[in-house]
């Protein structure tokens, strides 16, 4: 199956075929909802799920993504010009304090690999910021990251503004020191233990 | 039984003796030294003597008795001085930014140091100068940074753990040099006389890496590391949570071995499930995350010591240590809070009678 051959390429890690086999599929009118949805995107959720039976581990979750996002780069212009819709906008960012990404980063590519459209504040983010953003791009959907226990009160700071601004907002958290229990107690929606989960929160939030 | 020195304790309990008392180690304690003995963050990292006093201070008033010294990623080699950039944001220590590996001309560029300087050299004093002070009756541990943990820094967590799935060959020429510069950060703490010195991939976890990329591609560095200092000298901590090669089994285990060490999901369960695949002769701690530390009441800490040392030492036969594996606090206030907990510990273990 010609599908079969995108999502081959990214759960393989074949990087030197993917703009090539994205490129044919587009030449042969496969369609851009199905090149994203039953390629890219299903591959996406492969590798998510490998990584969460413990099959692979990040290095291989971040070539995927890498081999992923060169499809992405080849497909972005069908995208915007047949109207594809993604699943929604997601603010991301990792909070005041903390200047660590790749938790971050991760998280980033699976849910692009999964069709949403991210804007990545960065690192070290004031609460402020985050919810500027959600309000500039019109968004509901907020993930923060934080990797330092001394960066949880930040974490917190900024879940409580943006619940207490932006009504139904949701706001999913993450990050080595971030338990279940915290994100219950600082009001957040949801908790990702790693970046699958982190997707499935946002198709959550999403729907 | 007569009262043993702190030393003199973490030794016997680590041969499986019974100590007069459990010992209490701590993992780093910076951030909990600077805000309890107001000294300011810059100070820690530039001033020998403070430093020193500060960390002397900590192990003396938490009858603590085993210790990492100067604990503080950029002080252990790869800062400024190798042309890794870190950024101070208020009230934290220094963040890992981006380091100067990006091309093989960048890493003909990357030579080996000729003699300590900036941060690390003022990391070596605070380890003699401890040493000196305390060393024959503390349980003191020195940090040597890890080819891998090296290769991170210079070129990038991202980059690196990319590159051992893209770029294997390309990652194997730069751990080549961080071998050389981890020997070389290697020769100049063993020269402190630090009496525990370990060798530490600190970006590695099995749960971040596959064991057997590790074995594969990092491990024959890291062993390559212990030859030259003297394999006996410079024990792989985070290496042990691998496996062995080959042995899925193992290396399934060394998850569980991993989360009890450092105090992931901490429970007499947590604990239970890592000594099914305990290692001879690997010390067991009953280990307390820093966060666990911040955020659990008091009695419930205590608690969970109390059942899971009564379960290790009755029930395994063996002798662990209270470890905190790590002491934070970002204010004052936080820091007197950890304190009376610290205190709290210190009391409980005084009073635990070892079965």
């Amino acid at each position: 199956m010609p599908i079969g051959d995108i999502f081959e390429a990214v759960v393989e890690y074949k990087i030197a075929d993917i703009a090539r086999v994205v490129q044919r599929e587009i030449e042969a009118g496969a369609g851009v909802d199905r090149i994203l949805n039953e390629g890219l995107i299903a591959a996406m959720s492969e590798v998510g799920r490998r990584f969460s039976e413990g099959s692979i581990f990040v290095p291989e979750m971040l070539f995927a993504a890498k081999v992923m996002q060169k499809g992405l780069e080849v497909l972005k212009p069908f995208i915007a010009k047949d109207g594809v819709k993604t699943k929604g906008k997601i603010i991301v960012g990792t909070v005041f304090g903390d200047l660590h990404d790749i938790g971050k980063n991760l998280v980033i590519m699976m849910l692009e690999g999964n069709g949403f459209q991210v804007v990545d504040l960065g690192i070290n983010v004031e609460k402020q910021k985050f919810l500027d953003a959600v309000r500039e791009h019109n968004t509901k959907i907020v993930g923060l990251s934080a990797l330092l226990t001394t960066t949880l009160p930040a974490l917190a700071e900024t879940v409580v503004l943006l619940k207490k601004e932006v009504p139904g907002v949701r706001v999913m958290v993450g990050g080595a020191p971030v338990t279940q229990s915290f994100a219950d107690k600082i009001g957040a929606d949801g908790y990702g233990p790693n970046a699958p989960s982190a997707v499935a929160l946002a198709n959550e939030f999403a729907a | 039984m007569r009262r043993l020195s702190p030393l003199e304790r973490v030794v016997a309990s680590k041969k499986g003796i019974k100590p007069d008392r459990i010992p209490i180690s701590t993992g780093p304690t910076n951030e909990f030294i600077c805000h309890r003995y107001g000294i300011s963050i810059e100070d820690y990292l530039t001033n020998a003597e403070w430093c020193t006093e500060c960390s002397i201070k900590f192990v003396r008033e938490f009858e603590v008795d085993s210790s990492v010294v100067a604990p503080g990623y950029i002080l252990y080699g790869c800062g400024s001085e190798v042309g890794v950039k870190w950024e101070f944001v208020e009230n934290h220590f220094p963040g890992f930014v981006d380091g100067p590996l990006k091309t093989e001309s960048d890493l003909q560029a990357i030579g080996v140091p000729q003699k300590p300087s900036g941060y690390f050299k003022h990391y070596l004093d605070v380890l003699s100068k401890v040493q000196d002070a305390i060393g024959d009756r503390y349980n003191l541990i020195g940090h040597i940074l890890g080819p891998f943990a090296i290769a991170c820094f210079l070129h990038g967590i991202e980059a690196t753990l990319l590159d051992t799935v893209a770029e294997p060959e390309w990652f194997k020429k730069y751990m080549e040099r961080c071998t050389d510069l981890s020997e070389y950060f290697g020769r100049n703490v063993l020269a402190t006389g630090v009496r525990n010195p370990i060798l530490n991939e600190i970006f590695l976890t099995p749960e971040m890496i596959g064991p057997e990329s590790y074995h594969r591609l990092i491990a024959p560095y890291d062993r390559e590391v212990q030859r030259r200092l003297g394999a006996d000298s410079v024990p792989n901590v985070m290496g042990a949570f691998m496996g062995r090669a080959g042995d899925r089994e193992s290396q399934k285990g060394g998850v569980f071995l991993y989360r009890a060490f450092f105090g992931v999901n901490e429970s007499l369960a947590t604990i239970t499930r890592a000594m099914e695949h305990l290692l001879p002769g690997f010390p067991f701690p009953v280990t307390l995350s820093g966060q666990t530390l911040d955020t659990w009441e008091t009695d419930r800490i205590l608690g969970f010591f109390k059942e899971s040392l009564d379960y290790l030492i009755k029930e395994k036969g063996i002798y662990p240590s209270i470890h905190l594996a790590a002491v934070l606090a970002d204010s004052p206030e936080a820091a007197k809070r950890i304190a009376e907990k610290l205190e709290a510990i210190k009391q409980f273990r005084d009073g635990y009678a070892i079965p």
